[in-house]
């Protein structure tokens, strides 16, 4: 019974807030009454409203100076594991190889790094992506 | 400059069209976290928590939802973070009551503008949202669960729960009689 009796409670309520219910209870005026009424009071502070000092512009400002932040680190990270990874496989190769490999190894970059550099530098700059030439 | 368009603005990295979007959205994120609070100095540090975290995902923001609900869901988890935080919450700071009344304004509005916020602070926080979110702004079931990330039965329960605890307590407090 008192089982029964809530249901038809939270039915009434699912009718209140206009959303589907249980239409096979029947309806308890008194209940729907006080329903009204105490929800009816509460809607005194529907427009609350209070004089805030809220700079948005700051607080972008500032998401834009911890981004930069962030993005920084993450590249400062990156930039020391690729270095001693580096390191590490000229040290693992030295072992290996021996001296030699190591003076054979910066022969072959020097050699071959303006081929590599120089087309690329001269595609950025015809991209206009590369500096400002104005 | 429509809302998706702005939207897209924003995302792309100008802060003229972020300023906008979130100028726009925050009468509603005030509404929501004033009630959700009761106090001025709280409310004041969820919002601009809220607006930082806005401001640094913004490129997270799918417009398949409104903005103002987003809003309100970062402000849910700022909420719930400072609880966790305090431990506690802070009581109903009495200058809200005074900056949305006049001096006018009766004895009896006053009592009942405190009484509808006692009796909104005293519902626990998972359950006031959902109450608040329904309530205030009308959001479906389905809409809410979206939100709060719980199941829509768990929703319908929490707001017969606070229902049914908002009418005891007008009860209680004779308010019910008043009218």
């Amino acid at each position: 019974m008192k089982r029964a009796k809530s249901k038809c409670r939270d039915a009434m309520i699912d009718k209140y807030y206009n959303e589907d219910f249980d239409k096979g209870c029947i309806d308890d005026a008194e209940f729907n009454k006080e329903l009204n009424e105490s929800l009816d009071k509460m809607k005194a502070i529907d427009d609350i409203d209070c004089k805030m000092d809220i700079d948005i512009l700051d607080i972008i400002e500032k998401a834009e100076v911890m981004k930069d932040k962030k993005k920084k680190t993450i590249e400062n990270t990156l930039f020391i594991v690729v270095s001693l990874s580096i390191f590490a496989i000229f040290a693992l190769a030295a072992v290996l190889e021996g001296t030699k490999f190591i003076v054979i190894y910066q022969l072959v970059i020097v050699t071959l790094m303006p081929f590599v550099l120089i087309p690329i530098s001269i595609s950025k700059v015809k991209e206009g992506s590369g500096y400002d030439r104005n | 400059m429509d809302d998706n368009k702005i939207i897209h603005e924003a995302q792309s990295g100008n802060k003229y069209a972020l300023n906008v979007l979130l100028s726009e959205n925050l009468k509603i994120l005030k509404g929501y976290v004033l009630k959700m609070t009761g106090g001025s100095d709280e409310a004041q540090d969820v919002i601009q928590e809220t607006l930082l975290k806005a401001a640094l995902n913004i490129k997270k923001f799918k417009p398949n939802a409104k903005f103002s609900t987003w809003l309100i869901r970062i402000s849910i988890n700022v909420y719930r973070d400072l609880l966790r935080k305090r431990k506690k919450e802070v009581p109903i700071d009495d200058n809200i009551i005074n900056e949305n009344l006049n001096i006018e304004d009766d004895v009896a509005k006053r009592i009942e503008y405190r009484k509808a916020l006692e009796v909104l602070k005293s519902l626990p926080w998972q359950k006031r949202t959902a109450f608040i979110l329904k309530y205030y702004y009308n959001y479906k079931y389905e809409e809410i669960s979206e939100i709060l990330n719980c199941p829509v039965g768990t929703v319908r329960s929490r707001l017969h729960y606070c229902t049914a605890e908002i009418i005891r307590k007008m009860k209680e407090s004779g308010f019910n009689e008043e009218s």
